[in-house]
């Protein structure tokens, strides 16, 4: 509706939109947490890693700086440790090969970086099923261009509220530009179809698999406050500067600063369970 | 800093220049009586005098033969019937005979004659006159009551808010919302003026010997212009600006004028013309939702014939509701807000419908870019009243079927909207008013979603003078504004959502003309209210989304007031009043709650809002009381008169809000829901002060106002709000104060070849959200650290200029400039990556600015005889306004962030033509 409102106004000589060029001020490098702790139903792995990086100037046109040397640790509610050793091929890239999920529990995050001590709590969420993966064409009226599209079916369990993140992963690369309008996430809530079967599910619509593309969808079960974080970063990407949209807003996640508490952590941390489902396009 | 600075020495600046004028000026001559000639030596060369009339009558009254000479020769006119011979019957024929001359003949015989002003009035005088008014003034007689309404002679329409004076300004009184006026005089013979906003002056005399109910019958403006260029006497026709009324911060719209400003594609509109006025703020060229001296778009009451418009706007709110052909007053109340209204913190539009011409049938289309008109109207069968029906539609469907994007070829978009109105005369002094709206956008793409959305509105109203000193009126009125949604998922899987505000009123107001120097108020109101925030259906064999419905809202508002006008003297007048608006929230209804009562938690350590924990719920059976809310509202203004041709003026209002929009967008949309006060939200509650200085010259009206503004109870959104479809919304919104404090000036000019204004607002609008006690406010914390930032219509600046100028004989130039400071914007401070999106992390809201905003807009209007062809330019020299600076990620390189600065508009021609029949 947006869309079609501006570009109706906007056909006169002017473009409605124009890349100008703005000087914004910068702010002191805050810490980044890239934490999602993922189990697959039913397989065993204990390798999971995190990312820590820095926030950077807005117009830089690196990637993001790596946060280095910080000690990071999983304690689960039993007092049970698990260190994450700083990988030397990836700096700001924390792993660990001993540490097995289990759902239904909940486990603290401690980082500590240059000084400060971060923390953050999540408990594991259980994962629904997908039911079935395959390949047709768009079923989303809206969606601009034909092609096939990866398809999923799967069924909310009742009375039970549900949180969903999906991730699709294309030739062994997850997709993070789903769409051409802007960047966003993925994510669901069962609010409004709590107990529903999803015959014809695509969470990617707008991205099309070609023939002999090895294709995996994975569900992540999220927490309200984990789906919370998604709507607000994909609301961020999706913002269009009309009318219409949603004045600007930081996005808070849920790393707590225990040292200068003004200071929080930026970026989330998730242990999430997860359904995937492979296959090849026909 | 800077600006509370400037504040102080405008102030001060305001002060030297009323005690100025109190001290320096002479006391100049007021206006000279408009000079008379008779008729007889008169010697117009064209004009109505000169218009041909025929009439053959054999047994008629002598003011009967007159009243019809003048009316085919569409003459201003004023008799009093009560003058001798009047009323003696008489043969009377005459064919083709100019008005003047048939005039002259009717006399013949008589003790009368006519005379005629400057302006082309014609009134009736007993020869011998001369000093019969001193004489008889002098006595100590009891005065006698002249009553009556105001109307066009053209077409018997009521003329709302007219200014009658008396014997050289000695009194002065307005006639109200309907056109009726009450004034107490002497009896003898009095010189009477009467103007009002796009009608010439009406100079008469009446000989008043006891208490009379008179009808004062007044020639359009265009009527005269042809025979009058220059309206020399023409001041003070506009009583909004006139220093000697204890009005302020109320500005009337001339709408004739509105009609030669440059058209938004084609359509006049009334309130992007109010939006030119000082105090008013727009926040996107996108839409007509303002701001009214700081406060928040849902803050405005809109009344079109007292019944409430709950979203009057059109194409997501690009148009207004209202319809130029179909309405005939627009008055803005900015503060100082009298008593008899009620129900919004900041400002009140009063749009009244036409009545519709009296006397003969009309009909006037137009065809436009974006729109095509009709309207019509003549006298109901019998003469007993009038009707006016006004329709328009848009088609911007064929321009969506030529574009080249298969999208926008597949969409629908257009609107109508249809005014209505009767009213029927009951006897001289009463009338029964039946008023109906019915407007509706649709908007849709091709199989995919379709919306619509409109406003109904209806008011039957009896209108009823008392023996010329109690005005009575009688309103029901219903309002009703809903959306409705068409969202397809899939194939066989679709929902419908509707959403609904109703409302209906039932007012009873009365006023009491006790003498010119005091005249009474009051009444009572009260309104039944229906808030239907969403319901989803689903649609189709393979529904994944289920039924749900948000409760609906009960409420019911009653309120009273009492209102007293006085003048002491010619110096001072005062105008107080105290209304008490309650609000009950009422069953069914479930009301959860929450632990520590406290809906919505501020977690300090994540720097977040987040939602309560919820405890438990009660239900409210139908009818049973859930909350209930009330306060008095005192409403004080007074003028002090500096000489004869300035006043000072000062003012303080209090008003309540019970509802408020729950908006999460940067700008009002039509999907936005009404959200009533309850247990988790309090009322909005609002004080403002205002002073100003009003001066009134020959040439210009001046007003300087000052105004300073603090409202409580604000409701803004927490980040990353799910406003949608949420039954406990009370989750997600904090609310907070608001500071507004500016200067205001408007220069007006109303005679002359250039006409028009000169609007300059400096102000400053704040507010401030800090975390509820309840949620936890000892952490500190909320929008910016719970400090006063600008809010969303914050200008320091803001300057308009609207000049209208005939050229030729044919042709009428208006334009419209518009300078302001750019809109507060928050801008990043820093960025960081996601899953491989780049984030932004946002400084303090609103701390930046959006570039400088400035456009020209033109028009040329063509006179046909009968039509007009009008072109129209919006933003002339094609400047590309910010009306949003983001921030994105970029599609081809992910590691780089841009800035794209987005506009509504280029330039846009438009042509319309318009004609009567």
């Amino acid at each position: 509706m947006r869309r079609i409102m501006l570009t109706l106004l906007c056909s006169t000589a002017v473009g409605c939109e124009r890349i100008v060029s703005v000087s914004v001020p910068d702010s002191p490098p805050r810490l980044v947490v890239e934490a999602r702790l993922e189990r697959v139903r039913s397989a065993v792995s204990g390798t999971q890693r995190i990312r820590l990086t820095t926030t950077d100037r807005y117009f830089s046109t690196a990637a993001p700086p790596p946060a280095r040397g910080a000690v990071v640790r999983v304690v689960d509610d039993s007092g049970k440790v698990v260190p994450f050793a700083e990988l030397a091929t990836e700096p700001g890239t924390y792993e660990t090969t001993v540490f097995v999920i289990a759902v239904g529990r909940s486990y603290t995050l401690r980082i500590t970086y240059q000084g400060e001590e971060y923390v953050s709590t999540e408990t594991t969420q259980p994962a629904v099923a997908i039911d079935s993966l395959w390949f047709i064409d768009r079923i989303a009226t809206i969606s601009p261009q034909a092609g096939l599209r990866a398809t999923i079916g799967l069924r909310d369990p009742v009375g039970v509220k549900n949180f969903y993140l999906w991730d699709q992963i294309v030739n062994g690369r997850r997709v993070v530009r789903p769409d051409s309008v802007g960047y966003f996430r993925v994510v669901a809530s069962d609010d409004l179809s709590d107990g529903t079967r999803l015959r014809r599910f695509q969470p990617y619509d707008g991205v099309i698999v070609t023939r002999g593309q090895q294709v995996t969808v994975r569900q992540v079960a999220i927490s309200e406050q984990a789906y919370r974080f998604y709507s607000a970063l994909s609301e961020q990407g999706l913002n269009d500067g009309s009318p219409f949209g949603v004045p600007p807003s930081s996005l808070r996640g849920n790393v707590a600063n225990l040292t200068t508490p003004a200071k929080h952590g930026l970026g989330y941390f998730i242990v999430a369970e997860v359904t995937e489902v492979e296959g090849q396009v026909p | 800093m800077m600006i509370r600075t400037l504040f102080r020495c405008a102030l001060l600046l305001l002060c030297i220049a009323a005690l100025l004028t109190a001290q320096g000026r002479p006391a100049a001559a007021s206006d000279t009586p408009t000079r008379f000639t008779p008729l007889a030596t008169a010697v117009p060369t064209d004009g109505p005098l000169q218009t041909p009339v025929t009439l053959d009558v054999a047994d008629r009254p002598l003011s009967g033969i007159l009243t019809e000479i003048a009316r085919q020769a569409r003459l201003p006119f004023a008799a009093d019937p009560s003058l001798p011979g009047m009323r003696t019957p008489r043969r009377f024929q005459v064919r083709d005979v100019p008005a003047g001359e048939a005039i002259q003949r009717a006399l013949a015989g008589t003790t009368l004659r006519a005379m005629v002003s400057t302006s082309g009035q014609v009134v009736i005088r007993q020869q011998a006159s001369s000093g019969s008014r001193d004489d008889q003034s002098v006595q100590p007689a009891p005065r006698v009551r002249l009553s009556g309404y105001v109307r066009s002679l053209a077409s018997l329409e009521v003329v709302r808010r007219a200014l009658i004076s008396a014997d050289n300004e000695s009194v002065r009184v307005e006639s109200n919302e309907d056109g009726f006026y009450s004034v107490l005089l002497v009896p003898g013979t009095h010189h009477l003026r009467i103007r009002a906003i796009g009608y010439a002056p009406l100079d008469t005399s009446i000989t008043l010997s006891g208490s009379v109910t008179r009808d004062l019958l007044m020639a359009t403006r265009k009527v005269t212009l042809a025979a009058v260029t220059v309206q020399a006497d023409s001041k003070g026709d506009r009583p909004d600006l006139d220093p000697r009324t204890p009005d302020m911060s109320v500005v009337r719209l001339d709408l004739a004028a509105v009609k030669l400003l440059p058209p938004v594609l084609g359509e006049p509109d009334p309130i992007r013309s109010l939006t030119l006025l000082p105090g008013v703020s727009l926040s996107s060229d996108a839409s007509t939702a303002f701001s009214v001296r700081g406060g928040a778009a849902d803050q405005n009451l809109f009344l079109l014939d007292e019944a409430t418009i709950y979203n009057p706007s059109h194409i997501l709110g690009f148009l207004s509701t209202f319809n130029t052909d179909a309405v005939d007053n627009v008055t803005l109340y900015k503060g100082a807000i009298p008593a008899r209204f009620g129900g919004r913190l900041s400002s009140v539009v009063d749009v009244r419908q036409r009545e519709g011409n009296a006397n003969e049938f009309n009909g006037s289309a137009a065809i436009g870019l974006l729109a095509s008109r009709l309207a019509l109207e003549g006298p109901l069968p019998g003469k007993r009243g009038s009707y006016m029906f006004a329709a328009r539609r848009s088609y911007a469907d064929v321009f969506t079927r030529a574009s080249s994007d298969s999208v926008i070829r597949n969409s629908k978009a257009y609107f109508y909207d249809v005014n209505a109105k009767t009213n029927l005369r009951l006897g001289t002094s009463g009338a029964l008013l039946l008023s109906g709206y019915l407007g509706r956008d649709r908007f849709g793409q091709g199989a995919g979603f379709s919306a619509g959305w409109g406003n109904k509105a209806a008011t039957l109203r009896w209108n009823q003078a008392f023996g010329g000193r109690l005005f009575s009126k009688v309103t029901t009125a219903f309002g009703d504004y809903d959306y409705l949604l068409d969202v397809p998922i899939d194939t066989r899987d679709s929902i419908s959502w509707r959403s609904r505000i109703r409302s209906l009123d039932v007012k009873v107001d009365q006023t009491l003309y006790l003498s010119e120097n005091n005249s009474i108020e009051f009444g009572v109101q009260y309104t039944d209210q229906e808030f239907r925030p969403g319901t989803v259906t689903p649609r189709g064999s393979e529904a994944t989304i289920q039924r749900r419905e948000v409760p609906t809202r009960f409420g019911i508002a009653p309120a009273a007031y009492l209102g007293q006008d006085l003048k002491f003297g010619t110096r001072f007048a005062l105008r107080y009043g105290l209304r008490y608006s309650g609000f009950v929230r009422r069953g069914a209804a479930t009301i959860y709650r929450y632990r520590d009562d406290a809906p919505v938690v501020y977690n300090a350590s994540l720097a977040r809002y987040e939602p309560g924990v919820l405890r438990d719920s009660l239900v409210y059976r139908r009818g049973q009381r859930v909350a209930s809310f009330g306060g008095w509202e005192p409403r004080i203004s007074g003028r002090l008169m500096l000489g004869d041709a300035s006043s000072v003026k000062a003012s303080y209002s209090r008003t309540q809000q019970f509802l408020s929009l729950a908006s999460k967008t940067n700008s009002v949309s039509p999907l936005d829901v009404w959200e009533p006060v309850g247990p988790y939200v309090k009322p909005l509650v609002s004080d403002q002060f205002a002073l100003g200085f009003s001066r009134a010259t020959a040439d210009y009206e001046l007003s300087v106002e000052a105004y300073y503004k603090v409202s409580e109870n604000l409701v803004d959104f927490i980040d990353g709000a799910d406003v949608v479809l949420n039954p406990r919304i009370e989750t997600l919104l904090v609310q907070g104060n608001g500071r507004a404090y500016g200067m205001e000036l408007l220069a007006r000019r109303s005679t002359g070849r250039v006409t028009g204004w000169v609007s300059y607002t400096l102000g400053r609008a704040e507010q401030r959200f800090p975390v509820p006690a309840r949620a936890g406010a000892a952490l500190g914390g909320g929008i910016n650290g719970g400090k006063y930032y600008p809010g969303p219509f914050d200008k320091t600046h803001n300057l308009s200029v609207v000049a209208i100028r005939p050229l030729g004989r044919k042709w009428t130039i208006g334009s419209t400039f518009s300078l302001a400071s750019g809109l507060p914007a928050t801008f990043p401070v820093a960025r960081y990556q996601i899953d491989g999106l780049l984030v932004t992390e946002y400084g303090a809201r609103n701390s930046s600015r959006l570039p400088l905003y400035h456009r020209l807009d033109l028009s040329a209007t063509r006179k046909y005889a009968r039509g007009e062809l009008q072109l129209g330019v919006l933003n002339a020299y094609n400047r590309f306004n910010a009306q949003a600076l983001r921030f994105r990620q970029q599609l081809a390189n992910p590691l780089v962030a841009e800035a794209v600065q987005t506009s509504i508009f280029g330039i846009v021609p438009s042509i319309t033509y318009a004609f009567h029949f």
